[in-house]
Formats: structure tokens, C-alpha cells, sequence
């Protein structure tokens, strides 16, 4: 079963035709996935499973990944190995309301360590998409790398 | 692609809501949230969930109208009895989860019931309960018939419905009924301020849900 709508293998300009974009599909495009401007998303933001949708279009900034909330995100598979996706994404996503989203999961805090707690899909709990770190209340990241835009 | 799962997506928010789970360990309270989602691609079994999912936020769509859900799972705390008050705080729907093939389940809601008014903030809240993994019924392993069931929800005043959150069978029903009743009772969300209410710090303290009209942002 192809769970993942993959919209284009070698033609870039298709892959701003329905469906869904991957963030590297996206940026082999040259897709202005962050509005220049506000620094904002510029498109909705969905799973890159399910395609239950994350996020809407300019409700989340730009957050480089250097910065102070900056936290590696393990593997998304079982294995660490076969994981597609880098411990520290390009950049991130950012909202400072958790009623920003329109579906999120929260796992409970990591026991043991800050308490940080990941977010997954609230649809198909792949994840982790992004995380909440409890030493920054008000940060809920989503790693740019690890969803999908509807580029239109 | 339109489907319940993606509504309009420009469409206002109606209100946003704050859904309990609760009952005993090993109902099916995490499989009932996981399987509450109008359009799974996915088995269970294919996804491996390393760690568990505390609550979700989830839109749904009831009667043309669009609702912000935070659902929460009581999931490994039950066992310790060690639920707050806070986690009670600002719910507006209960669902009150036993397994069908397990009486003892059924019996302990009488206990799920009294922390429920204990910790309740509101007398109108919705209740719902639910006889979840009725697709045990063929395999003869039932313990509590649908009757008595039907029976208790009577007794306590409250919504009754049997799910499987193996079939998927009446999952999203026991969501939306919850929602569309909580939307008949204004006097449990109306006097809701603030930009998002059902929102909580999660580091401990909750967020004032329940403000006099001073805007949080």
C-alpha cells in the first residue's frame, strides 16, 4: 500500500501540483516554504503519513535550528539507522499556543530527563514530528523536514 | 480531498472543548483516541508508539460546524490513582470507558463516577459511557451484556454506547456525541474567555480556563 503521496519523483515543477510536498522535494523546487516577509509557513501544514493536517498556513515562524529551544529529535523508525530523517532538522516550525494546531499528539514527559515532551500525529501517532521542551513553555516546534506542505 | 478528516479548512472554530478518557487499565481507553480519526491509512500495527500519547488537540467536524477537541488519556496514571484534580479541571465531556469481556471493569465505574463528581468542575458535564471491545461479543467472551449496560448509563443519567476500537465500530460516535451535546449545553463552554480555552501549561500549573474576562494572550 503507498501510504505516502508522493507527488513527483524527477519533475520539480509537478511537484507543486496537488497533493502533497515534501520538504526536500519542496526545496529542490526552490518552493518558498517560508513567507519572506512574516517569516511565517506559507502553506498548511500536514503529516507526511496520513496527511492529517498539522498546521495551518502563517500560523507558525520560522525557527532556526541554532537556536535556544534546539533539541535532537531521535530517529522517527525503530531503527536509528534506516531513519530518513537528520537528529537536527534544517529548521523548525514554532507556535507559542498549543491550540495553534489543528491536530497534534503530545507524548508524556520523558521521565527522567527536562521533561520535554514530543508531538505526533493525532491521526496516525507517527511521530516524533516535533517536540515541546518544558524549559521553554511556551515553544511547540515541528521540524520543518518531518511533514508536508500543500504547495498551491 | 474532501473528506470528514480535512474540512474546509478556512471555516471558524466553533468552540473548543476539553474530552476526558477515563477507566480502569487495559479498556482501551489509548486505542479508543488513536482509533478516533475519520480516515486511518494506517494499522495499528504498522505504527509503534515508543511513547505514550498523553492528550491530543483534534478537530472535528459535527453538524457543519467545526470543533477543536483536547482529548486526554488517562494512560498509565489510572493505575496510581494519582489523577488531579486539575485533570479534571475545565473538562465539559467525560468518556467513562469499561471492557465489555471484563465485569470487573464495569463495576469499578460506580468508583470512576464518585472521582468524576469529586473532581468535576461542573454538574453539567456530559458523561458518556462507553462498553468498548463489543467485537469480543462473537468469540463468547462478554462479561457485561449490552443490556446492563444500557441500564447503568440509564441509572446514572448519561450516554451509552458499545465500541470497538478494533472494528472502529461506533468510535467516532461516542466522540461526536459527546461533542454535540456539550454544544447543547451552553452553560458549560459560553462563559469560556480567552483566545483558547482547554489549553494548559503543561508544566504543572494549568492555565486559568475559567478567567473573568481577562484575555491571556
Amino acid at each position: 500500500m503507498d501510504m505516502i503521496t508522493d507527488i513527483s519523483t524527477a519533475n520539480p515543477a509537478a511537484a507543486a501540483v496537488g497533493g502533497l510536498t515534501s520538504y526536500a522535494k519542496a526545496t529542490k523546487a526552490a518552493v518558498q516554504l517560508v513567507q519572506p516577509q512574516t517569516l511565517t509557513n506559507s502553506y498548511d501544514i500536514h503529516c507526511s503519513m496520513c496527511r492529517s493536517l498539522v498546521l495551518k498556513r502563517g500560523v507558525a515562524k520560522k525557527q532556526p535550528s541554532d537556536s535556544a529551544v534546539q533539541l535532537p529529535l531521535p530517529a522517527a523508525t525503530q531503527d536509528p539507522s534506516t531513519s530518513t530523517y537528520p537528529l537536527v532538522p534544517g529548521y523548525l516550525w514554532v507556535v507559542n499556543d498549543m491550540m495553534a494546531f489543528e491536530n497534534v499528539g503530545f507524548t508524556k514527559a520523558v521521565p527522567g530527563g527536562d521533561d520535554t515532551r514530543y508531538l505526533s500525529c493525532a491521526d496516525c501517532d507517527i511521530g516524533p514530528i516535533g517536540y515541546h521542551p518544558a524549559r521553554v513553555p511556551k515553544a511547540f516546534l515541528i521540524a520543518a523536514d518531518r511533514v508536508r506542505y500543500n504547495v498551491v | 480531498m474532501p473528506s470528514p478528516a480535512s474540512p474546509p479548512t478556512d471555516q471558524e472554530i466553533t468552540a473548543t472543548f476539553k474530552l476526558l478518557l477515563i477507566g480502569d487499565s487495559g479498556t482501551g481507553k489509548s486505542s479508543l483516541l488513536l482509533r478516533f480519526t475519520d480516515d486511518t491509512w494506517l494499522q495499528p500495527d504498522e505504527v509503534s508508539a515508543t511513547i505514550g500519547v498523553d492528550f491530543k488537540v483534534k478537530i472535528v467536524n459535527v453538524e457543519d460546524k467545526r470543533y477543536k477537541l483536547t482529548i486526554w488519556d488517562t494512560a498509565g496514571q489510572e493505575r496510581f490513582r494519582t489523577l488531579t484534580s486539575s485533570y479534571y479541571r475545565g473538562a465539559q465531556g467525560v468518556i467513562l470507558v469499561y471492557d465489555v469481556s471484563n465485569r470487573q471493569t464495569f463495576e469499578h465505574l460506580q468508583l470512576w463516577f464518585t472521582e468524576l463528581d469529586t473532581y468535576s468542575s461542573s454538574r453539567d458535564v456530559i458523561k458518556i459511557i462507553v462498553g468498548n471491545k463489543c467485537d469480543k461479543d462473537t468469540s463468547g467472551v462478554r462479561e457485561v451484556s449490552r443490556k446492563d449496560g444500557e441500564a447503568f448509563a440509564r441509572r446514572m443519567g448519561t450516554l451509552f454506547i458499545e465500541t470497538s476500537a478494533k472494528t472502529k465500530t461506533g468510535v467516532r460516535d461516542a466522540f461526536v456525541e459527546v461533542v454535540r451535546k456539550i454544544a447543547e449545553t451552553p452553560s458549560l463552554w459560553q462563559k469560556q474567555q480567552g483566545p483558547r480555552p482547554g489549553a494548559v501549561l503543561l508544566n504543572g500549573e494549568e492555565e486559568e480556563v475559567e478567567s473573568s474576562g481577562v484575555c491571556s494572550c
